[in-house]
């Protein structure tokens, strides 16, 4: 459904992107993995359509969507989120959902079950700028399953979550996935990728250096290094 | 032939010497909007109240040229400070809008009460060099300058080298650029933002005022136009020289006004504002960062009262 | 109504179309100090379907609104890419010289052995239209409201509809409104487009009310009021740049309370305001404040 080709990607001569190629099935959920500055974010902006690669290709349903407008890409059925959440913060719980239903026919009443479903169904009328940072994932999480996406990008969906909080959001994300949608995590909770994901995905330096199962990831030698620092 | 190249020199030179005028509002401008990353509406009125306490004081107490001018210097830092407490220290930083419509009112305010304290249309105001009411012309070979405009092209070198080296080279300066570089990071480095900004804004303005009085007695005149006029002359040539840039605020002034007096001389007056408006439109167009600015500043540039995105 | 009062009712209607036009641009994120360009447009091509081609008033000012939206469309496609100040100092450049080339512009015909028309800086004589067609004050002031509450509700259905988040999306986040499907350029662009038919509607009932019009009328003053009227009145709802005009003409104007002290005060209570209220009276907050506290709100219908 999606395969990523030769993609590469830099800023100011610093290379964020280095050849990443990878495919993903339908109804797939691939955890990808990395230290900090890897190039995960850079990843999904790329494959969004918010960054414009300086090589390679990315194909959703064996089309070419790299050169595409990220809302021309969102359309094919790609949604995202963000690491450091992004809402409409002056409009209400209710309105982000039903900004990100697909049509002139929105239903609110679905977008109101949405947010029941991720558990802040009593926040409906409540700022976005106003919510605690985990009812703020929460809504992000109903807003991008609002556009009914075939495929899911989610940058630290548990990220500064507590522990509880975490398993919560595994479990909802979870169930997302058995509802058919294929996604990407990137998370740096481990138990939360093992939770979800049988197959992760690597970063390093912009570069893919492992693919496969998460034992046999966690297990590469150049994984380890990659976390633990250049001696291990 | 030959009187045509003479008239094209000419003007060109009267367009740097005028130019240098702008470039002065010019460099004021970019260091307020460089350190606040918010337009100060309120900067040509700032200048305008300086030059009207001078004016005043010329005018009711026999001062001379020197006195107005340290006056018209004393009074826009004065006025700029009431501007940068109500109008920006007072407004959160993600509020730009905000602090521009404020500043904006302020503008408003500051000239109705210069219009209260002097109601005519226009003022008398000194010579620089006092006794010569048509100003100091110096003839070169064919050519003529006028020495009030040489100062003016002076000042505005030796300011924006001022400038210059105070930000890259003294304590204050680098700590002026950390605090627009990353405002938390400087705060967390022990930079006082506050007491920073409030001291570049009173810098804006001491260079504005410098402006506004070389402006006045080159004039030889004050109007109530002086407030919009120089807002107008000196956002145009920060922006045509590119936002943020001290080198581009030099040349974006140097740049209007060498246009201006050509468009003068062969459309006259009206056609001169046209070209001037059309040239920065152009230029916003086909390459927003300005002639100097950095690639990266056009467009990038935050979306107005833009939440924590 | 004495006289006075109808001029001052018929100046806040015919101020807040432009107050209107900046509004609807604030939504969508960007601040543009150039809507007195396009009431300027509307004024003189509306004055000149009258006076000189001999047309009718309605059909003058759906031409001058077009002409205005033509406009618009033109600088918006040129200014797409811009942002925040950019943005801001590109319309101004565009509305200066259009005040300029109004300056410029002379095209006299003769009627009624009268030289009629623009004329330069001598300004637009003659838009007699209504004192021709025996349309009283009462009447004209009749028309301004109709107009004017017609495209009140079509902003009130607006913000309701899809079309009206759409806009706040954008001024909000443009990249995330892109990530929702919106294709944010061509919202733009129809946002500056609607946003100059508005200030161009505007301008057509300007001149026809006071039958004279001269460039300087059009200056960078009245498009920075338009603007701060939205922000006054707050950004929340249309209603906002309305209650922002009528404070400023209808309140300190007409009130002649503070004669000659007008802008000293009329300055303070905006810079306090906004220290209170960033995003003026009637902000987002407020709105949705009483939104859910209306029957048909968003608690209501859960």
């Amino acid at each position: 459904m999606l395969r990523v080709d030769d993609l590469g990607v830099h800023f100011n001569g610093v290379r964020a992107l280095d050849r990443v190629g990878f495919t993903l099935a339908a109804g797939e959920a691939l955890g990808l993995i990395g230290p900090n500055g890897s190039g995960k974010t850079t990843l999904f902006d790329a494959i969004c359509g918010l960054v414009a690669p300086d090589s390679g290709r990315v194909l959703f349903d064996g089309e070419q969507i790299t050169g595409q407008s990220a809302h021309a890409i969102a359309r094919r059925g790609i949604a995202r989120t963000f690491q450091g959440v992004r809402l409409f913060e002056r409009m209400t719980a209710l309105e982000n959902v039903r900004c990100a239903q697909p049509g002139a026919t929105a239903q609110r009443g679905e977008a109101g079950r949405l947010l029941e479903q991720v558990g802040i169904g009593q926040f409906g009328g409540v700022l976005a700028e106003d919510l605690p940072l985990a009812a703020r994932r929460r809504l992000e999480l109903a807003r991008v399953l609002a556009r009914r996406p075939r495929l899911l990008l989610l940058d630290e969906p548990a990220g500064a979550m507590t522990q509880a909080e975490t398993i919560e959001m595994a479990q909802l994300l979870r169930s997302v996935h058995t509802g058919g949608c294929a996604m990407i995590v990137v998370e740096h909770r481990i138990e939360l990728v093992a939770e979800i994901c049988p197959r992760v995905l690597a970063l390093d330096c912009g570069r893919v250096v492992a693919d496969g199962s998460l034992d046999a990831v966690l297990a590469d030698a150049r994984v380890r290094s990659a976390y633990l620092g250049v001696a291990g | 032939m030959g009187g045509r190249l003479i008239d094209a020199v000419q003007n060109t030179l009267d367009g740097l010497m005028v130019g240098s005028s702008y470039a002065l509002l010019a460099l004021g401008f970019t260091l307020t909007f460089g350190v606040m990353r918010r337009l100060n509406l309120a900067y040509g009125a700032t200048i305008m109240a300086g030059v009207y306490l001078g004016t005043w004081l010329t005018l009711e107490h026999d001062a001379g040229v020197a006195a107005g001018g340290s006056a018209a210097v004393g009074g826009a830092i004065l006025a700029s400070l009431y501007v940068e407490r109500l109008c920006f220290a007072s407004l959160p930083e993600r509020a730009a809008l905000a602090s521009m419509v404020s500043s904006f009112a302020v503008w408003m305010q500051l000239e109705e009460a210069a219009m209260l304290a002097l109601p005519r249309h226009t003022y008398p105001f000194p010579a620089l060099v006092s006794g010569e009411p048509l100003g100091v012309v110096l003839p070169w070979g064919a050519l003529a300058l006028r020495l009030e405009y040489l100062v003016m092209l002076g000042s505005a070198m030796a300011i924006g080298a001022g400038l210059y080296f105070v930000l890259q080279h003294t304590r204050f300066g680098r700590a002026l650029r950390a605090t627009t570089d990353n405002a938390l990071g400087a705060r967390l480095l022990g930079i006082e933002v506050g007491a920073m900004r409030m001291r570049a804004f009173a810098l804006a303005a001491a260079v504005g005022g410098i402006a506004g009085f070389l402006i006045a007695a080159t004039d030889q005149q004050v109007t109530p136009m002086l407030g919009m006029w120089t807002t107008i002359k000196g956002l145009v040539a920060m922006m045509l020289g590119g936002l943020g840039s001290l080198r581009g605020a030099v040349a974006g002034g140097l740049l209007l006004g060498v246009v201006e007096a050509h468009a003068q001389w062969y459309f006259g007056p009206q056609v001169r504002d046209l070209v001037a408006f059309l040239l920065l439109f152009a230029c916003l167009a086909v390459r927003p960062a300005g002639l100097l600015g950095s690639a990266r500043a056009g467009g990038s540039h935050r979306p107005p009262g833009g939440g924590r995105g | 109504m004495d006289e006075f009062t109808v001029g001052v009712l018929s100046n806040v209607g015919m101020i807040s179309f432009l107050a209107l036009s900046a509004y609807l641009l604030l939504v969508t994120g960007e601040i543009s100090f150039g809507q007195q360009g396009f009431f300027a447009i509307g004024a003189y091509s509306a004055g000149i379907g009258t006076a000189l081609w001999g047309w009718p008033l309605g059909v003058a000012l759906a031409w001058g609104a077009a002409a205005a939206a033509g406009a618009a469309a033109l600088v918006g496609a040129l200014t797409l890419r811009l942002r925040g100040l950019y943005f801001a100092v590109a319309t101004l450049a565009f509305a200066e010289a259009v005040r300029i080339t109004f300056e410029l512009l002379r095209y006299q015909v003769e009627i009624d052995g009268e030289p009629a028309g623009p004329n330069g800086t001598e300004g637009f004589r003659g838009i007699r239209y209504v004192l021709e067609h025996d349309i009283g004050p009462m009447q004209y002031l009749g028309l301004i409201y109709g107009l004017l509450a017609a495209v009140l509700a079509l902003f009130l259905w607006l913000e309701r509809a899809r079309i009206g988040r759409v806009l706040r999306m954008i001024g909000e986040d443009p990249a995330l409104a892109a990530m929702q499907g919106v294709d944010v350029a061509r919202a733009k662009l129809a946002a500056a487009t609607a946003a100059g038919a508005l200030a161009g509607l505007g301008g057509g009932l300007y001149a026809h009310l006071t039958t004279y019009v001269e460039p300087r009328n059009f200056d960078v003053m009245l498009g920075v009021h338009s603007l701060a009227y939205g922000l006054i009145g707050g950004l929340g709802t249309a209603f906002g740049p309305l209650l922002g005009v009528a404070i400023d003409i209808g309140l300190l104007e007409s009130t002649r309370w503070f004669s000659g002290y007008r802008m000293i005060v009329f300055g303070g209570l905006v810079a306090v305001l906004l220290i209170l209220r960033p995003r003026g009276l009637l902000d987002e907050r407020l709105v949705q404040r009483l939104r859910s506290g209306w029957p048909f709100g968003v608690h209501a219908a859960r």
